[in-house]
């Protein structure tokens, strides 16, 4: 982040404590669990990114939904869009619709599932910005052999920390260019339960680039064989 | 639908317990990673009161027919309850050793001059396009880009955008009032 905008930061900050009108309980549950109306959203919002507080326990059930979202299907997976799609975005849907429908359209046999539109980048793009951490998951005889990942579309150097069950961080990598990395020879782990992230730096991004997986849980216990 | 106060079997139950505990030490990670810098230091204090908080709500009103998305409820609720104390702890003086804080806010005409700074920074912030807006005001309040984009469902590539052209207005409509920043 520059310097100067860390200065607006500290400036902005002052202002940004005001004395009430911030969300319930009850109203943080409705926004995270995606049940408010969109003027409702967009008033606690609004409220949101004025409030040094509430933009705090915003970043902590995000971070809470990003990383159930892993372990618990009960999340709700995508957010909602408050604002209406641009015009641009509108037209193209439509058209790739169109073309999509000319290709695939045969005699129904069953229900019909409304296909996404073309047009949506966001679920689309989130997934292919975000890298997505593939071994180890679940249960590990012994310790893993390496730590592998589904990279980004940009060149990007990559970093991976490893966490113990209380989320206290056991190991760190440097930068890795590359989308796999053998098990590092000093992290042994006791049986136990650990998660590991991988976060993408973009070459020559900013810092507010960087784009962490989801913490992936993975528990090591004890090897079978004899 | 078979609703039932408790698990139906051990199988079930495990699972559900599972699931807290998987919850209670991603709310414990969540809040020391968010929460201020002397959170790091109480982690395991945290971990506690946030599994016990979790048990008292499950218990309280458990059901297995959604145990998932019911348990995420009582998370979420959890995590804003956790945070809030934190944020309440780090407010209070910690100690005779705590002079910096004291010093930084030792100069009332270096306070006044912030304050006026910022109702610029404020002035400014009023006359952007109400999109570039609420992208600084994020990004000011230290929302990472990937976080303001799923707050408002936009694409990563118009987020970026949002903001670089609306911190870009900004300054320049600080520089119009005398401030460089």
């Amino acid at each position: 982040m520059p310097e100067s905008d860390e200065r607006l930061r500290v400036l902005y900050a002052t202002l940004a404590l005001p004395e009430g009108g911030h969300p319930t309980e009850e109203s943080w549950e409705r926004l995270a669990c995606r049940e408010m109306d969109p003027a409702e959203r967009e008033k606690t919002l609004d409220h949101v990114t004025r409030c040094a507080d509430c933009a705090r326990v915003y970043r902590a059930l995000d971070a809470l939904a990003e990383g159930a979202r892993t372990f618990d299907p009960g999340v709700p997976n995508a957010p909602a869009r408050v604002l209406p799609f641009p015009r641009w975005a509108l037209l193209a849907g439509l058209a790739a619709a169109a073309a999509l429908a000319v290709v695939v359209l045969r005699p129904a046999t069953g229900p019909r599932v409304p296909a996404a539109p073309a047009s949506d980048g966001f679920r689309g793009a989130a997934r292919s910005l975000d890298p997505v951490p593939l071994a180890p998951r679940g249960r590990v005889s012994g310790l893993p052999a390496e730590l592998r990942w589904q990279g980004i579309a940009t060149p990007t150097l990559y970093r991976v920390v490893v966490l113990d069950a209380e989320g206290e961080g056991v190991w760190s990598s440097g930068e890795v260019d590359g989308t796999a990395l053998a098990w590092p020879a000093e992290l042994s782990l006791k049986p136990g339960s650990y998660f590991w992230q991988v976060t993408a730096l973009p070459k020559g991004g900013l810092p507010g680039d960087r784009r962490a997986s989801s913490l992936i849980a993975f528990e090591v216990v004890t090897s079978s064989l004899p | 639908m078979e609703h039932s106060t408790a698990p139906a079997s051990a199988d079930a139950h495990a699972r559900f317990e599972d699931l807290v505990r998987r919850y209670g030490r991603l709310i414990a990670s969540v809040v020391g990673r968010v929460g201020g810098a002397r959170t790091s230091l109480i982690k395991e204090d945290i971990q506690q009161q946030v599994l016990i908080g979790l048990w008292r709500q499950v218990e309280r009103e458990q059901t297995i027919e959604y145990p998932a998305s019911y348990v995420y409820r009582a998370a979420v609720r959890e995590t804003v309850r956790a945070i809030r104390r934190e944020a309440a702890r780090e407010a209070q003086p910690i100690g005779d050793d705590d002079v910096p804080i004291a010093e930084r806010s030792a100069d009332p005409y270096e306070a006044v001059a912030a304050r006026e700074q910022a109702v610029h920074v404020e002035e400014g912030l009023a006359s952007l396009a109400p999109d570039r807006a609420r992208a600084v005001r994020g990004h000011l309040l230290g929302l990472e880009v990937a976080e303001i984009m799923r707050m408002y469902g936009w694409p990563y590539q118009k987020t970026r955008n949002l903001i670089a052209r609306g911190m870009a207005d900004l300054r320049r409509s600080l520089l119009g009032k005398g401030l460089h920043a």
